[in-house]
């Protein structure tokens, strides 16, 4: 093919047919000698075939940071050969910059690096690299087909960990479980019920936790300390149905469930309970179970990250199945959804006694603030906001609606705002965890 | 729900469509259906066509009339230089009326007749003849009205297209007038001369009574424009460009009659014929076509280079766009269209209700004098606000929430977002 060098050579011929005396002779000349120039230069270009690509760089980047990627390129053929590149990902992936050249002499190799900037989590796959190799006029080129270029581009996905913005909060929520703990303020009996140590009495410790068999061995007064249980179950479990595909403010509803999630799984990580987790609709589309603790919460953050929405009805009679299996031990079971009414009455309503009776059930629903702001009437309302703040106060009764019938059967409800959602969350799970009913 | 909104500017552009194809549709048809002049066979004596005019010629002829077709002015000046004759000019917009008119043209005593001359070809004559408004969009059958022996012979006739002023006869489509020895007759339209209209009213008597007032009728049939061109800087074609000096030069154009062929050009132009080089060609010399056609090339050659990307474009597999309370506000768009005021302000007052004896801790079924009892106020103001009137119309309905609004934020004392 043609460069724009060649169609500018052909501009450059233009004063001739008026200069010279046959006009006509002196086009067909000028075209003879810049397509004789492009043949050549065609010809000369090195071969693609003996090109062979290769790629490392980062695999998982945190949405909002930048990760690069190194593309290196080995001439393995007998020639030169000036190279033009494009390193095609998906849009989403902020891939840049587009293209690249490289000049190779045989048994060389060059390295062009790509910068990331995603846009979205998820897995974010490098598609296509295009090569085109230019004779050394620069008039011509061969570059091969589109199946050719896929079939030697070396596959590489980048997976881009999802937004955790209520990181921010994470410090404030570690300090109440340090509280908890014991670590910070020793005070008597409570915040929790497990049995950590015996010490020596001091003033101000409650009375009632004196262990005094113990006092009696130690000639002194002993009294025992308690801390929160360890080693419980949390299971996270994300609906990725079609009420989480909606978008609360900007972003899907699904981010705002994983960001809460992300913030309950550090947590339970750092108070020594273990954290699974289950994402579905129709079917099981992440699974994280079993493994030590320090393993299971990179394991978790990156299943979390290749979840997207899908547009179907969830299925929580499959919720059901895979939590009342026989073998499952008692979990603090967190299910990340919707308080929508017909996938609520319908779908979890008939398992969620069941579950209750077996777990301790939690349905966190994250809400559109918007709702509650149209549901108030502005200083000088039309006819139209009054019908708007009508709508508004119905989808609001009948979300109180659901939420006393899952509380009914025996779940606890979590509903608020997307930006206070991950908050709310940890905030019921401390307060299970510092009353021990976990 | 978007298609239907998508369609609904077809409610509108369908019957504007519909009528605009008709009024269109009219004009194309009525404007195919009138004759054109530049037709060979209009007003032909020649042409048994429609619009063809045999059949007056006939009638002359039965009559003891000499019939002299011309097919350019030059001839019919020519064939009139005898005197008593009458020049029939069947097409005064293509016919050279500046040269008729002109005082050494037509002999005193020629009847000129011309059909329906607009006021563009009147222009170019000094005649006394002034088109008086726009012509009709139909020939209209008009009757005599004056005292002119051949109007008044022939009775009602349609002439009435194009109107003359101070016309009398037939309400202005027919005039005439003598200027310079000249009898001058405008008649205002085609019909009365055409094959297919003759038979009509009186249309036959009148053409033929305009016309057989002398034994010789110079028939001017010309279907191009016949004016003369302007003078050629050859000296040669100078020469030859003079139809007014003998009868041989007025001849000639009658045999070649070739349309767009000025008639009067020069005969060396004239043998050249169809093997003339097209003049666009011979105005540029080869050298700026070569180039041209080099910047063509060259033009071709950049849209091949750029139409071959490094790497197509990548497909993105995007996420849902709908926001979370789409379902609602098409709900209030529904209530809006239906007009249900009452049942959204019961939708308000149910839910202010809820709040209030949630926040006074009554039980879930509290009255309104239960609820005007805990919270301190008249029980008629609270039934107004929470059970009152229904309203009839907007102004009242936002009235009505505006209060219930105002009594929540009352007796809870909360300004900001409801919970």
């Amino acid at each position: 093919m043609i460069t724009r060098r060649f169609a500018v050579l052909l501009a450059a011929g233009l004063p001739l047919p008026a200069l010279l005396p046959a006009p006509w002779p002196a086009v067909g000349g000028v075209l003879f000698v810049v397509a004789g120039l492009a043949l050549i230069d065609l010809i000369t270009a090195g071969r693609l075939d003996g090109m062979q690509l290769r790629r490392d760089g980062d695999r998982t980047v945190w949405l909002g940071n930048t990760a690069t990627t190194r593309l290196t390129v080995t001439n393995t053929a007998e020639r030169f050969v000036r190279l033009g590149l494009r390193d095609s990902w998906v849009p989403s992936a902020g891939a840049g910059p587009l293209s690249h050249s490289l000049a190779l002499d045989p048994g060389a190799s060059g390295t062009v690096t790509t910068t990331l900037t995603p846009t979205r989590h998820g897995d974010r796959p490098a598609v296509r690299v295009t090569l085109r190799s230019y004779g050394p006029l620069g008039l011509a080129y061969r570059q091969r087909r589109r199946s050719w270029n896929a079939g030697v581009t070396p596959p590489w996905t980048l997976r881009v960990l999802p937004r955790f913005p209520s990181r921010r909060i994470l410090p404030e929520k570690l300090a109440r479980l340090r509280v908890m703990d014991g670590t910070l303020v020793t005070r008597g009996r409570g915040h929790g019920t497990e049995f950590d140590v015996l010490r020596e009495y001091v003033i101000g410790d409650d009375v009632r936790s004196i262990d005094w068999r113990a006092s009696a061995r130690h000639q002194d007064v002993v009294v025992r300390t308690w801390r929160p249980e360890r080693d419980r179950r949390v299971y996270c479990v994300l609906d990725t149905g079609r009420t989480s595909a909606v978008r609360v403010g900007d972003a899907p509803r699904l981010d705002a469930a994983i960001d809460a999630a992300l913030l309950l799984a550090v947590l339970a990580a750092r108070a020594d309970d273990r954290v699974d987790l289950l994402a579905l609709d129709t079917a099981v589309r992440a699974r994280v179970e079993g493994g030590g603790h320090r393993v299971q919460l990179p394991r978790v953050i990156d299943a979390m990250a290749s979840l997207e929405p899908a547009l179907v009805e969830t299925d929580f009679a499959l919720l059901g199945r895979e939590l009342l299996r026989r073998d499952r031990k008692r979990a603090l079971v967190v299910i990340f959804t919707a308080l929508d009414t017909a996938p609520m009455i319908e779908g979890l309503l008939p398992v969620l006694p069941r579950l209750a009776a077996r777990h301790k059930v939690i349905v966190a629903g994250v809400r559109d603030p918007a709702v509650a702001r149209m549901a108030s009437l502005s200083s000088t309302p039309t006819a139209a906001d009054v019908h708007t703040a009508a709508a508004a106060e119905r989808v609001l009764f009948e979300r109180d609606r659901v939420r006393d019938v899952l509380s009914r059967s025996g779940a606890t409800v979590v509903d608020a705002d997307a930006a206070t959602f991950a908050g709310k969350v940890a905030d019921v799970y401390l307060l299970l965890k510092a009353t021990g009913r976990l | 729900m978007t298609t239907r909104r998508d369609r609904r500017w077809l409610r509108v552009a369908i019957p504007f469509a519909v009528l605009v194809t008709l009024i269109t549709g009219t004009l194309l048809v009525h404007a195919a259906e009138q004759p054109d002049p530049a037709d060979a066979d209009f007003l032909s004596p020649a042409s048994s066509a429609g619009i063809g005019s045999s059949k007056l010629a006939d009638r002359l002829r039965r009559r003891g009339v000499a019939v002299v077709r011309e097919t350019s002015t030059a001839g019919a000046l020519a064939a009139t230089s005898d005197g008593d004759a009458t020049l029939l000019v069947t097409t005064p917009g293509l016919a050279d009326l500046d040269r008729l008119s002109r005082f050494d043209g037509l002999p005193a005593g020629t009847r000129v007749v011309l059909v329906g001359p607009e006021q563009a070809a009147l222009a170019r004559t000094d005649w006394p003849i002034r088109q008086d408004g726009e012509h009709l969009w139909t020939t209209a059958v008009i009757d005599a009205g004056c005292a002119d022996p051949v109007a008044t012979a022939a009775g009602p006739a349609a002439v009435g297209r194009l109107r003359y002023a101070t016309a009398p006869c037939y309400a202005g489509a027919l005039l005439t007038t003598t200027w310079g020895g000249l009898t001058i007759t405008a008649v205002g339209a085609a019909d009365p001369f055409r094959n297919d209209r003759i038979d009509e009213h009186g249309n036959g008597a009148l053409a033929a009574g305009l016309l057989a007032r002398t034994s010789r009728v110079v028939w001017l049939d010309v279907h191009h424009r016949d004016v003369q061109p302007s003078p050629s800087p050859s000296p040669s074609s100078r020469s030859t460009e003079t139809p007014f000096a003998g009868p041989s030069t007025g001849q000639t154009p009658r045999e070649t009659g070739a349309p767009g062929d000025p008639g009067d050009a020069a005969p060396a132009d004239r043998a050249q014929g169809p093997d003339q080089p097209n003049p666009l060609a011979e105005a540029f010399p080869p050298a700026l076509w070569a180039t041209l056609a080099l910047l063509g090339l060259a033009l071709l050659a950049l849209a091949a280079a750029a139409a071959r990307r490094l790497g197509t474009p990548v497909a993105e597999p995007l996420p849902s766009r709908v926001p979370a309370d789409e379902t609602m506000l098409g709900h209030a768009r529904l209530y809006q269209r239906a007009h249900a005021r009452e049942e959204s302000l019961d939708i308000l007052r149910a839910a202010a209700r809820r709040r209030i004896t949630a926040h006074l801790g009554l039980p879930a079924g509290a009255t309104v004098e239960d609820i005007a009892e805990s919270a301190g106020y008249q029980v008629d103001d609270v039934r107004e606000v929470l059970a009152g009137f229904r309203p009839d119309n907007d102004a009242e309905l936002v009235s009505a929430a505006n209060a219930v609004q105002h009594l929540v934020r009352e007796i809870t004392g909360f300004e900001g977002d409801q919970p």
